[in-house]
């Protein structure tokens, strides 16, 4: 995107012989902070706000109070501008002159054509059109991390490595706490069945406000996710805009659980974003055992 | 990119009972956008050079010269800061920072740290951020 287009025109001006008095009024009545100070249609130099206030009676501190309305009355907007610059022309990138502009304090670039001021691009829109660029860059880091993990094992390694990465990242670590889906015994009621998967699911959050109690450094979201592993954590991935999946183990070690390799590999295919195991030493050594 | 990476570590600040002609010199002499006000360490509020102009005396004023001065002297920015601070915080993305900018037109966002001013981020740090991020992935 070229100053051109965002260029505003005709330009605010004052000329080098406006009393200081004026420039304020005008600046006020504007809602301008930078004004252009042109000769016959030439750029000659800008006047700021902060210009005009260095110019005021209280920071004026060796005149005698009787000699300001005199000095105030002979004050040009020429005593008090600075030189234009930088300066920019139409054909000049917004991206690069946002990056001049950053090296100031001018609230707008005066854009001009040879000496010929043309008009003025404001810091905002200038800004407005460097953010979009940037904002079009994919961010190289992460923002959300899931990392899914069951309860009362402390030292899942996935919850340790989400940890880990989210602090790195600055980003925000949601625990998943998955509950594999139970099937009801022959002959137990169903009530009692529900009872114990509201237990359950209590135990759960109590356990997940115990390991976010203890990580005051990162910002943590809770949730418990009960049934199917891939939908769970898929739902989970879209719900918070996931940027990584982290799981390790998907059982408590030492117990028989339903076969975890499909389910990762189940998830791999269908996550929005990348899944990391991240091997499980401790389950090895049980297994070995 | 983080707001930590290119934000000012130190932020200028003043009390709420710092008087307007003392903070005007203070923002022109650093060439600092706002000045963050605290109240014992703790962020009450914020001022700049927009706020400083608007509590100037009206050029159709009534007043003397010795009153103004007076006034310019005893005014102080509990008077004319903005309350409300929008802040962020030291892992918020730039882009999300910059969007806030934007968006609230603002010329400075005070870092937080918890409760802890830790730095400022201001609109020529935000553009320097947005630069590099726009340079490093073309």
């Amino acid at each position: 995107m070229q100053v051109k287009t965002l260029m505003k025109t005709p330009p605010v001006t004052v000329e080098g012989e406006t009393p200081l008095a004026h420039a304020r009024v005008l600046m006020r009545r504007e809602g301008l902070s930078t004004l252009p100070v042109v000769r016959d249609e030439a750029l000659v130099g800008v006047v700021t706000a902060c210009d005009l206030r260095r110019a005021a009676p209280s920071t004026v501190r060796a005149l005698r109070q009787w000699e300001w309305p005199a000095v105030a009355d002979g004050l040009r907007v020429a005593d008090v501008m600075q030189p234009a610059l930088p300066i920019v022309t139409p054909e000049t990138t917004a991206v690069d002159a946002a990056r001049q502009m950053a090296a100031t304090s001018l609230a707008c670039l005066p854009v001009v054509d040879g000496a010929t001021l043309l008009g003025t691009v404001s810091r905002r829109d200038l800004l407005t059109a460097l953010l979009g660029e940037a904002e079009t860059r994919r961010p190289a880091g992460f923002t959300a991390i899931v990392a899914i993990t069951v309860p009362y094992t402390d030292d899942d390694p996935a919850v340790a490595t989400g940890l880990a990465l989210a602090r790195g990242e600055g980003a925000r670590l949601i625990l998943l706490c998955h509950l594999p889906g139970s099937r009801r015994p022959k002959g137990v009621p169903a009530g009692w069945a529900a009872r114990f998967a509201r237990r359950r699911s209590h135990e759960a959050e109590a356990w997940l406000r115990r390991v976010t109690a203890r990580h005051g450094d990162v910002e943590i979201v809770t949730e418990v996710g009960e049934g199917d592993l891939v939908q769970a954590a898929l739902g989970t991935a879209g719900q918070y805009g996931a940027d990584l999946i982290v799981l390790s183990r998907l059982r408590r070690p030492g117990l028989f659980g339903s076969s975890d390799r499909r389910s990762v590999e189940r998830l791999i295919h269908a996550a929005p974003c990348p899944v990391l195991r991240v091997p499980d030493l401790a389950e090895a050594a049980h297994a070995r055992a | 990119m983080r707001v930590h990476e290119v934000m000012r570590p130190a932020a200028l600040g003043g009390s709420p009972t710092l008087s307007l002609a003392e903070a005007a010199e203070r923002l022109d002499d650093a060439g600092a956008p706002a000045l963050v006000v605290l109240d014992r360490d703790r962020l009450v509020g914020i001022v700049t050079a927009w706020d400083l102009d608007g509590a100037w005396p009206s050029e159709s004023t009534s007043l003397t010269l010795g009153e103004m001065r007076a006034l310019l002297r005893t005014m102080t920015l509990a008077r004319v800061m903005t309350r409300e601070v929008l802040t962020v915080a030291p892992s918020t993305r730039l882009t999300e920072a910059g969007r806030l900018m934007l968006d609230h037109d603002l010329s400075a966002l005070p870092v937080l740290d918890g409760d802890r001013l830790v730095g400022i981020l201001t609109e020529a740090d935000l553009v320097r951020g947005l630069d590099e991020i726009v340079r490093a992935a073309p």
